[in-house]
């Protein structure tokens, strides 16, 4: 299996904690709370297109909004893929690193 | 300030009710379709949301460098994002072509076999047009640099020499601030070239002035290029001298032994550049010669000038001043002769193809057979072109599925046009490379037919490789444009349907490009049939004088029979074999020299100038030249010997006699030694140069002092033995000079060799430009026939007869390779009725090369298809029809 990336990782974990609340500007915010910066949008779209052709999440549009001046926003919704892509990642991280608790430099020198 | 978006969300009613939205302006590009569109409105109208809050919550400056902000961190990604995708489609395209590739092996093979066959012929022909072009190209400052050529105008003649007198190049030095260098070169072709027991002929010798060294670019390996040809007796060899002689280059001060004479060597150059006019092995000082009387001699032509003028000469001021440069040295006696020296520049990087003058270093080359040459290499590619025209459009039916469901998929038409320019381009460079590979493996066979010297490597240059490639895109696109153009139109509601005819669309267009290739392919071919008939002709055309069964040995390296050429010719006709020997100056094919002749009792305003040749008293039997009238030389009459004139009918012409009888006991006073003689005889009009050029007046004197040749008549039965014994009588008479010797009729054949060589390559670009209309035909014709199986099948089920099916199916082509012929006939009739002016004596275009090329192009067209026409018709209907 081919893993997702640590962008398209950090992306999938914002767009499902934020439980169907999710768009543009509030994924934005949701990986500033996670990892404390904030990503330019490029990349979160980037990202964002490519999991959707892989089907790891889903778009809909809303009904137009009067705010965004009578457009439509565009949400993102995890898929039944996106979460076991998830599991998949959670489970290789956790193995991975399974058997190291303090990680420095020096015990690894000496 | 943070921007929450749980808040943000909560206020938003109230922030539309209280302020109005700000616009900022778009920065991005609008989108052009509906796709991008979703993608950039999902992204402007997100920014878009947290500025409308950032704004209303806060100074506006902030709000906006915020959004800005927001757009110019995105725009990497934004790129990367749009390549990604790009990049995604790009392998699908590429996968469906290689996919048709292996599909339609055949086609795939016609197109790039014509392709690359194409575009090989045009490599070799940029090969050999850059060579042309590239002539004393590389001297430094070569702009700078000019030789002067001196047209002698007397009141009869006009003729324009190449070389000058010795005393212009000083005199221009001396008289003019305008010229930094001024040399003088005179070539002396074959000379004998000694180092102890090894010793050979070399023809490129050539005795200098030391400032040639500054004016031309030789690149020095060992010795002072400041005072190399200073000295007499002093002399700079190539380093493929230093390497014969001496077995490698350090050959400084070391001796070399020319024509019985010692030179110091005194600088080693590398070898002579192929393009260069002139091409050089030995360069004595022209010091050596200080003593010649010839060097004052304001009238000799012999010396080649050449002159590097200063920086910021205005050379057009300059010029009118030198055109009568002589005027003031010999002006008066000059004016008693009716005679003007006209002098003129001539820049040096033109010499190779624009001058046609006498006496020439080397025949210059044609600026008619590059031009020629590149419109054939043009025209085959043009033929390429049409070709791959002509098969995408045809096969378009195959591809129109693949074109629908793209269609329904949402691709554009821009997106289908670019995928199957794409293709083309993919083909235009695959044939680029295999084209390189075919010229790389044709050059060395190309170079052993010209006798050019070609280099592959000229292609590996940096600029030359980038232009091809722009070459291949171009010609890439050109094909392909079309074919793109019609796969993309294809509507996808009727394609899916299936209803769509295979191959009907663009038969019209079709038919158009199989006519043009014939056309051009037609012309090819009669231009080549010409070019034999006229070689042929000027091969076979009695030229005066027997040419068979004449073995010549000429005299070089200072072999001096002046005395004893009576002894000479008796060693010689000692074998049964020889039937007969003779001395002479030259012999037909080789030069004539050119001296002023002048009729006694007329004034000096009649001086002429005429070709001169010196033979013995059995040369006229012996070559076996009609006299017209008079007799000629007779041993018995010892008054002939220095004492009487041959001229012949040209001659008679010349002097404005009426008839030959006129002339004989008429008196001339030659210019070469002085002597006042009478005419004694009228020879016919022999042909002593190549027949591209008309008999010019001759004057023949029995001259012992320029015996250069002799030429024995041998009976050819008993060759081998022949040849031992004359081989075995000259090394008795002259052991240090190797034995050479040459059969007269291929010698003066020789003449014609430039231009059969181009023919002969004009014959194969023929051939190929053929072929590749022909793998074209091939392809059109498999593809008519498969899309009309069913028809044949109908046919043959309702009784049509094989023969009958194969006529109707190659009908069509004939039709069309007829019309073909019409069109070519009057265009080569044209091209080949100019080429023909070139020479002098020349065949009559005839009807024979037309038919003869329209029934090649018929046969060769009707077995392309008839292949593919046999197939069809004998194959089984029941097949054909089962699926219906």
């Amino acid at each position: 299996m081919i893993l997702i990336s640590r962008a398209e990782e950090i992306i999938l974990l914002a767009v499902y904690k934020l439980e169907g609340n999710a768009y543009g500007p509030t994924i934005r915010e949701q990986i500033y709370e996670d990892i404390g910066l904030y990503w330019s949008f490029g990349v979160i779209y980037k990202a964002l297109k490519k999991m959707k052709a892989k089907g790891y999440v889903k778009k809909t549009s809303s009904d137009p909004i009067a705010e965004r001046g009578g457009r439509r926003r565009y949400y993102y919704e995890i898929t039944a893929t996106g979460i076991s892509a998830l599991e998949e990642i959670r489970r290789i991280h956790s193995s991975a690193w399974d058997g190291i608790q303090n990680l420095t430099f020096e015990k690894k020198a000496k | 300030m943070g921007w929450n978006s749980k808040s943000h969300i909560r206020e938003e009613s109230q922030i539309n009710g209280k302020k109005e939205r700000e616009i900022p302006s778009y920065p991005l590009p609008h989108p052009q379709t509906a796709s991008q569109g979703e993608d950039f409105y999902e992204f402007s109208d997100d920014i878009d949301e947290i500025f409308q809050h950032k704004a209303s919550s806060g100074p506006k400056w902030k709000a906006r460098a915020w959004y800005w902000f927001r757009v110019i961190e995105s725009i990497p990604s934004i790129i990367m994002d749009y390549i990604h995708w790009r990049l995604i489609m790009i392998k699908n395209y590429l996968k469906i072509a290689l996919r048709n590739f292996q599909k339609h092996k055949g086609y795939s093979f016609l197109n790039i076999a014509g392709f690359s066959i194409g575009m090989a012929c045009c490599l070799l022909i940029l090969i050999y047009v850059r060579h042309e072009l590239s002539y004393d190209k590389y001297h430094q400052d070569g702009e700078r640099i000019y030789r002067i050529v001196q047209d002698i105008r007397t009141q009869t003649a006009n003729r324009i020499f190449a070389p000058v007198s010795p005393m212009v190049a000083p005199t221009l030095k001396a008289d003019y601030p305008q010229v930094e260098y001024a040399a003088r070169i005179i070539p002396a072709r074959s000379r004998l070239v000694r180092r102890e027991a090894t010793f050979f002929y070399e023809d490129r010798f050539m005795y200098a002035d030391q400032e040639l060294l500054d004016i031309l670019t030789f690149q020095f390996i060992q010795g002072n290029p400041q005072e190399a040809l200073i000295r007499p007796n002093t002399l700079v060899i190539s380093q493929r001298i230093a390497h014969k002689y001496f077995g490698n280059v350090d050959s400084l001060g070391k001796t070399l032994e020319i024509n019985q004479a010692n030179y110091e060597i005194t600088g080693v150059v590398k070898d002579s550049p192929e393009n260069t006019h002139v091409k050089y092995d030995l360069i004595a000082s022209l010091r050596t010669l200080k003593d010649w009387n010839e060097m004052s001699n304001w009238h000799s032509t012999m010396f080649f000038t050449y002159l590097k003028l200063k920086p910021n000469v205005n050379v057009e001021e300059f010029s009118s001043q030198v055109s009568r440069l002589a005027d003031k040295y010999v002006g008066e006696q000059l004016n008693n002769w009716g005679t003007v020296y006209h002098y003129f520049l001539q820049p040096l990087s033109s010499i190779h193809l624009h001058s046609q003058f006498s006496f020439d270093i080397e025949p210059p080359g044609n600026p008619v057979y590059i031009m020629i040459f590149s419109f054939v290499g043009l025209f085959i590619l043009l033929i390429a072109c049409l070709n791959f025209m002509n098969l995408s459009t045809a096969r378009a039916a195959n591809r129109a599925r693949e074109v629908g469901l793209r269609k329904v998929v949402g691709a554009q038409k821009l997106q289908l046009i670019s995928q199957f320019l794409g293709e083309s381009l993919l083909i235009a460079f695959l044939s680029l490379g295999l084209a390189m590979v075919i010229a790389r493996f044709a050059i060395p066979f190309l170079n052993r037919l010209t006798g050019i010297n070609l280099i592959f490597d000229v292609l590996l240059n940096p600029v030359v490789l980038l232009s091809l490639i722009g070459g291949a895109f171009l010609v890439g696109l050109t094909a392909g444009l079309y074919p793109a153009f019609v796969l993309s139109a294809f509507r996808p509601v009727v394609t899916l349907k299936g209803v769509q005819r295979a191959g009907s669309r663009g038969l019209a267009l079709r038919t158009v490009l199989v006519v043009v290739q014939f056309a051009i392919s037609v012309v090819l071919i009669i231009g080549t049939l010409t070019m034999y008939k006229q070689f042929n002709f000027m091969k076979n055309q009695y030229l005066g004088f027997e040419k068979e069964q004449k073995l010549v040995l000429p005299l070089r390296g200072g072999i001096d029979i002046q005395k004893n050429f009576e002894a000479v010719k008796d060693m010689f006709s000692k074998h049964s074999s020889v039937t007969g020997v003779t001395v002479s100056s030259t012999v037909p094919g080789r030069g004539v020299s050119n001296f002023g002749i002048k009729l006694v009792g007329e004034d000096d305003s009649k001086n002429q100038s005429m070709f001169h040749m010196y033979f013995d008293d059995d040369f006229i039997p012996e070559y076996g030249i009609e006299m017209v009238a008079g007799r000629a030389f007779q041993k018995e009459m010892k008054t002939d010997f220095m004492g009487a004139f041959l001229i012949n009918e040209a001659a008679v012409k010349a002097f404005g006699w009426s008839s030959p009888e006129e002339a004989l006991g008429k008196r001339l006073f030659t210019g070469h030694g002085g002597r006042t003689n009478p005419i004694i005889g009228v020879t016919g009009d022999f042909h002593y140069r190549g027949l591209q050029s008309q008999v010019e007046p001759l004057v023949m004197e029995f001259l012992p002092w320029n015996f250069r040749y002799i030429s024995l008549s041998i009976d050819i039965t008993d060759l081998k033995d022949t040849l031992a014994f004359v081989r075995s009588q000259w090394k008795t008479l002259w052991p240090g000079h190797p034995f050479e010797r040459f059969f007269l009729d291929t010698d003066f054949d020789r003449q014609y060799r430039a231009d059969e060589q181009v023919g002969s390559v004009f014959g194969i670009f023929t051939l190929l430009g053929l072929a590749i209309a022909c793998l074209g035909l091939l392809g059109l014709a498999s593809f008519t026939a498969e899309s009309r199986t069913k028809e044949i099948g109908i046919r043959k089920v309702l009784g049509a007869s094989v023969g009958g099916i194969i006529l109707m199916l190659s009908r069509q082509f004939t039709k069309w390779v007829l019309l073909a012929n019409c069109i070519s006939w009057p265009v080569a009739y044209f091209i080949m009725f100019r080429w023909l002016k070139n020479f002098a004596y020349r065949t009559s275009i005839g009807i024979w090369p037309f038919v003869l090329s329209g029934a090649f192009a018929l046969l060769i067209a009707f077995l392309t298809v008839s292949y593919q026409s046999i197939k069809a018709a004998i194959a089984n209907p029941v097949k054909s029809l089962r699926y219906e």
